[in-house]
């Protein structure tokens, strides 16, 4: 292993954010290199150092008085000339907002996995958006170059169908991350609108959701969990997805 | 959102490094994110709440040329002086030193290093909240804490440097 390039995982390592296999690898490495294993201990005291309570600055009690009377104010219903300046009223949206977090929080738990997985593919959708991002490994409307593509650089096949006549061109594909797993992600479009088409191995029932303004639909078929995400309108989605389970099943 | 005003405040503190303009930024951001609750769908608030105080932040100081400054000059030729983990164990005790440390890091990586080693945030949370990828997580963490690192193993104290 090449000490400068290990700098980030080292981090990552001290943060238990790192995968198995490279976790294994660096433990490892760490056991013979004293200087990689100094810089380790350093990053440790470091993040002891920094995570010090005493260092976090907690909210003085008046600037917390001014807002939940702010966020009362802004509370509908608000009735014109109705008068509130009390601290029942104060504690009422509080205790709203409250109810409102906790029903969220039951509600996740009982989809955890799929909702999991929602958040996940979101966020791989939203980063493929992003400038510093590529949309594209491969850059094909051919499907019988993208899906070789992706028989070399990953370890299943994901279906790879063309729906262009269907006003849902193809436009290339690229190795995405979900639950820190390499995964398919193909690339359509719809007028302006990119669909990213998650696929990876294992079924995982269907559902839809929309999520920031972003709608996804999400199925299983032939051993494989799609999830296609994109802004287009959930019913063009749906009809996306709809093409695609049919073009499957026809196979 | 109100059990992560805490959470809400430290993160302005940290960004703007001023009480009052901390306190500025939080009430301003508490309101753009009680007219926004409709647009939060489940999940932890907390990350969702954070990306919202940041914002604020960045757009209501962004003239301030301290708060956009870039940290290329740290990227490269920056050499991180060899620490001995013993010494930055002892200099890390010392709370007003390690504050000035962090106060005084790029925007940037102070910023990750609040929302990850305060907050506990994981990767995947800083990274939606600062809008960068992981990868660039990633580096900044590891850039910011040897940034740290060499800052507490300097022999003077380091108070006031900006």
């Amino acid at each position: 292993m090449n000490c400068r390039e290990l700098d980030d995982l080292l981090h990552a390592y001290a943060d238990n954010e790192l995968d198995v296999a490279n976790a294994r690898a660096l433990e490892l490495h760490l056991q013979e290199c004293g200087a990689c294993s100094n810089a380790f201990a350093t990053a440790r005291a470091v993040k002891g150092a920094a995570s010090h309570p005493s260092l976090y600055y907690r909210m003085p009690s008046e600037l917390r008085d001014t807002i939940v009377r702010q966020v009362r104010h802004e509370s509908p219903p608000s009735r014109p000339g109705w008068i509130v300046r009390r601290i029942p009223a104060a504690i009422a949206a509080a205790l709203l907002l409250g109810v409102v977090l906790w029903g969220s929080v039951q509600w996740a738990d009982r989809t955890s996995i799929a909702s999991a997985d929602r958040r996940e593919v979101l966020a791989s959708h939203l980063r493929s958006l992003q400038p510093p991002h590529t949309l594209f490994d491969v850059a094909s409307t051919d499907q019988h170059t993208v899906k070789p593509w992706f028989e070399s650089h990953i370890d299943y096949s994901p279906p790879v169908r063309q729906l262009a006549s269907a006003g849902f061109p193809l436009e290339g594909g690229r190795l995405d991350y979900v639950h820190d797993r390499p995964v398919a992600a193909l690339v359509y479009r719809r007028g302006q609108h990119v669909i990213n088409l998650f696929v990876w191995p294992g079924e995982s029932g269907a559902g839809v959701a929309t999520d920031r303004g972003i709608n996804l639909v999400h199925w299983s078929s032939g051993g494989m969990t799609f999830w296609a995400v994109s802004d287009l309108n959930p019913d063009e989605l749906q009809h996306f997805g709809n093409l695609l389970r049919a073009t499957d099943s026809a196979r | 959102m109100l059990c992560h005003l805490d959470a809400a405040y430290n993160l302005a503190r940290w960004i703007v490094r001023d009480e009052h303009d901390a306190q500025d930024i939080v009430q301003e951001a508490c309101t753009r994110a009680f007219r926004a609750f409709g647009t939060f769908r489940g999940g932890d608030a907390r990350p969702w709440l954070l990306a919202i105080i940041r914002n604020t932040a960045i757009s209501m100081f962004s003239r301030r040329d301290e708060l956009i400054e870039w940290d290329d000059e740290y990227a490269n030729g920056y050499a991180a002086q060899q620490a001995d983990p013993q010494e930055l164990l002892l200099r890390a005790a010392d709370a007003e030193r390690v504050r000035a440390a962090i106060a005084s890091l790029p925007l940037e990586l102070r910023t990750a290093i609040v929302l990850r080693e305060m907050e506990g945030l994981s990767y995947k949370e800083v990274a939606a909240v600062t809008g960068v990828p992981i990868g660039t997580v990633m580096s900044r963490l590891s850039r910011g804490r040897e940034r740290l690192a060499s800052l507490l193993a300097e022999p003077r104290q380091i108070g006031g440097r900006r």
